[in-house]
């Protein structure tokens, strides 16, 4: 059994983080491609998968050393941070002493001596790290980036679905959902697994839906100074059946029939909706969306009966903008979203 | 300063109410009434103090006697049911020695003796207990309920105000935000302007966010931990408080139909209940194709989803429809839809 136990103080501070992270959900992507390759008998595969198999660059190969399918994973390539060369630079930071101490328990009780360079990055030696950089990296390149408005969109509503039961049930109804092997219980939260203990030290934690991850939810708790501890899950799909991996080829933001907000209510509110993701006064709003300045102050009261914007007066004039519903629903409705080409080569033989 | 200690089991339980409660509402209705005549040189009035007033009915006099201006209000009168029924019922139901301790609780910094009434209730007696039932069943009536849509809206359009800060802060940051007398500090809630510490007993904290009331945020405590604390505060569901909106005339405000249209707003409201198509056409009063055409647009915006069952289909609110109709969902919803 993993166990985190948490202060009350933790309760309270345990969030969603803002943003997917690119850095963790490259590495989760390279240990879904090492599961597959593991699984060769594996009927039925995602087809990012067979693409990213593709794309995979020769680059990269290193990190076949760092994550092996099962884990332990070395816990300085866990940077949340939203931006990818925020994260590296963070990986590229990692104390000399980290280094060392993350390999050795990533290394547990591989058997065999690491490899040479393994054991000039647990040296610190500089042309190491660059090395991880750099697979990091192109391998975010390659195939990651490519889906990273798939990634967003999953992790956004994700958290938007599940924000109405953490506000209906509080943090132990959330727990309960997140996973069929979590659970809150006596003031902790319990996984199956090898028997650990963690305390959270009054940070609380942060939680991320991952996109590429279809395993057991991750915990990585830390002593809360520079990173946060996190709790890392399978993201579910927007229909909630299926994780959002399997989605991830398919073009988020195209729901069937196009645009369903437009069908639901209105192209013309619609269009006022969204250009409200802007704050705008009464006549900027109707230049925008070419209407009457009459016609969008109507659709502006609707809108905002339905509390979908707010109008506040400033002087003269008045201001609209998206209220916390009103974003939710923009949030679930994507626009339109592009899926990128992309090329590569080098996993084959993995 | 009151301070509320939690565990992080309570921490962990502290979650919105599912709904507003009529009879709080009722009492906080006629606390805003109280409050209202006893602030003469009141000059802004809202509109639907002015109507209530007018239409305040003549059975609801003997709550004169138990609910003063300004708090504490006896704990009987508390009942968080979120339905009005089941919520009197609550009430009715309150043991004779809790009647006794709470009157004269209430009663010993007040001059001069209770009225026999109030001295009759303190006994247990059965029509003094009904008189206090059906004040409140009036009243509700008369006040609460011509505005129990814009109630509910308002609830519903607080708690999702709050969900984003409850989700990128935690319920510190949540706390933060309700109101400027609430603090999270040191694992526990502070509440300044009364004194007092309470211990929640595993069972968390319920938020209810009201619509009628105006003034600092309440706490409903129970000794014994039967039920969880209550904490109610002043809704404001767009940043102004929700009881500046209240009107009487829920017809010109069914906001959901302005913004869906009539029929569309029927069916998503239908829904409540998981249908299948027949059913829902029938409910509605439309044709079945209609009603098939209406349940794919609102499927396509993620208000609904659609599951197949042997030949027929059932259409279901998804959490964001449950959101927008006013309904939160229930942790079980979601038990379905776990990743592998």
């Amino acid at each position: 059994m993993v166990r985190v136990n948490f202060t009350p103080d933790d309760v309270a501070r345990t969030r969603f983080g803002v943003a997917p992270a690119p850095l963790v959900e490259t590495a989760l992507a390279m240990v879904g491609l090492r599961r597959a390759s593991a699984a060769r008998s594996l009927v039925r595969t995602s087809s990012w998968l067979r693409e990213a198999r593709r794309a995979f660059p020769a680059t990269a190969r290193p990190l076949l050393d760092l994550l092996r399918p099962f884990g332990p994973w070395p816990d300085f390539l866990d940077s949340i941070s939203p931006d990818i060369e925020e994260a590296l630079a963070e990986v590229r930071a990692t104390p000399r002493a980290d280094l060392r101490a993350d390999l050795s328990y990533a290394w547990g009780e591989r058997p065999g001596r690491p490899r040479t360079w393994v054991r000039n990055l647990a040296d610190g030696d500089r042309e190491a790290v660059d090395l991880v950089v750099r697979a990091l990296r192109d391998l975010h390149d390659a195939v990651v980036a490519p889906r990273w408005e798939s990634v967003r969109v999953a992790f956004h509503a994700d958290v938007a679905r599940r924000i109405p039961v953490l506000a209906a049930g509080g943090h132990e109804a959330l727990f309960g959902t997140l996973h069929p092997r979590l659970r809150w219980r006596d003031d902790g939260l319990d996984r199956p697994g090898t028997n650990t203990v963690c305390d959270l030290r009054g940070d609380g934690m942060v939680l991320i839906p991952s996109a590429f991850w279809t395993g057991e939810p991750l915990f990585s708790v830390t002593d809360g100074e520079h990173r946060p501890s996190t709790m890392l899950y399978a993201a579910a799909q927007a229909n909630g059946h299926a994780p959002a991996h399997d989605g991830l080829m398919t073009d988020p933001g195209a729901p069937a029939g196009g645009d369903s907000l437009a069908a639901l209510i209105g192209p013309t509110r619609a269009a006022v909706l969204r250009a409200l993701r802007e704050p705008r006064g009464t006549a900027e709003l109707a230049g925008t969306v070419r209407i009457s300045p009459a016609s969008a102050s109507e659709h502006a009261k609707v809108l905002r009966d339905a509390y979908l914007i707010e109008t506040r007066r400033e002087g003269r004039t008045v201001q609209h903008s998206l209220t916390a519903l009103g974003r939710t629903i923009l949030g679930q409705l994507p626009a339109g979203v592009r899926r990128q080409p992309h090329t590569g080569d080098g996993f084959g033989s993995l | 300063m009151a301070r509320f200690n939690f565990t992080p089991d309570d921490v962990a339980r502290t979650r919105f109410s599912p709904a507003s409660a009529p009879v709080a509402e009722t009492v906080l209705a006629m606390a805003e009434l109280r409050g209202h005549a006893a602030a003469h040189g009141h000059s802004r009035t809202s509109r639907w103090l002015r109507e209530a007033r007018r239409a305040f009915p003549a059975t609801a006099r003997p709550l004169l006697d138990l609910l003063r201006p300004c708090p504490p209000w006896p704990d009987f009168l508390d009942a968080f049911a979120p339905d009005l029924k089941e919520g009197l019922e609550e009430v009715r139901a309150t043991p004779r020695a809790v009647l006794r301790s709470e009157l004269s609780h209430h009663w010993q910094d007040r001059p001069g003796r209770p009225p026999t009434w109030v001295r009759n209730l303190a006994d247990g007696d059965r029509e003094s207990v009904e008189l206090v039932v059906r004040a409140l069943h009036d009243l509700h009536h008369a006040v609460v309920a011509p505005r129990w849509d814009n109630v509910l809206v308002a609830f519903h359009a607080e708690v999702a105000r709050r969900m984003p800060v409850l989700a990128a802060g935690g319920p510190e940051a949540m706390f933060g935000t309700l109101h400027p007398r609430l603090r999270w500090r040191d694992d526990g809630l502070e509440r300044t302007g009364f004194d007092g510490e309470y211990d929640l007993h595993g069972q968390g904290m319920v938020l209810l966010p009201s619509a009628f009331w105006t003034g600092d945020p309440l706490a409903s405590v129970t000794d014994d931990g039967q039920r969880p604390t209550v904490l109610i505060y002043a809704a404001q569901p767009n940043g102004q408080l929700a009881h500046d909106g209240l009107v009487a005339d829920p017809a010109a405000s069914d906001s959901l139909a302005a913004l869906l249209g009539p029929t569309r707003a029927a069916v998503l409201r239908a829904l409540r209940a998981p249908r299948g198509t027949a059913d829902l056409a029938a409910t509605v009063g439309v044709s079945p194709a209609s009603a098939s055409e209406h349940a794919k647009v609102l499927r396509d915006a993620n208000l609904i989803e659609t599951r197949r069952e042997g030949r027929a289909v059932r259409h279901s609110l998804t959490a964001l429809g449950r959101t927008i109709l006013g309904q939160l969902p229930a942790a079980g919803d979601w038990s379905a839809g776990k990743a592998s």
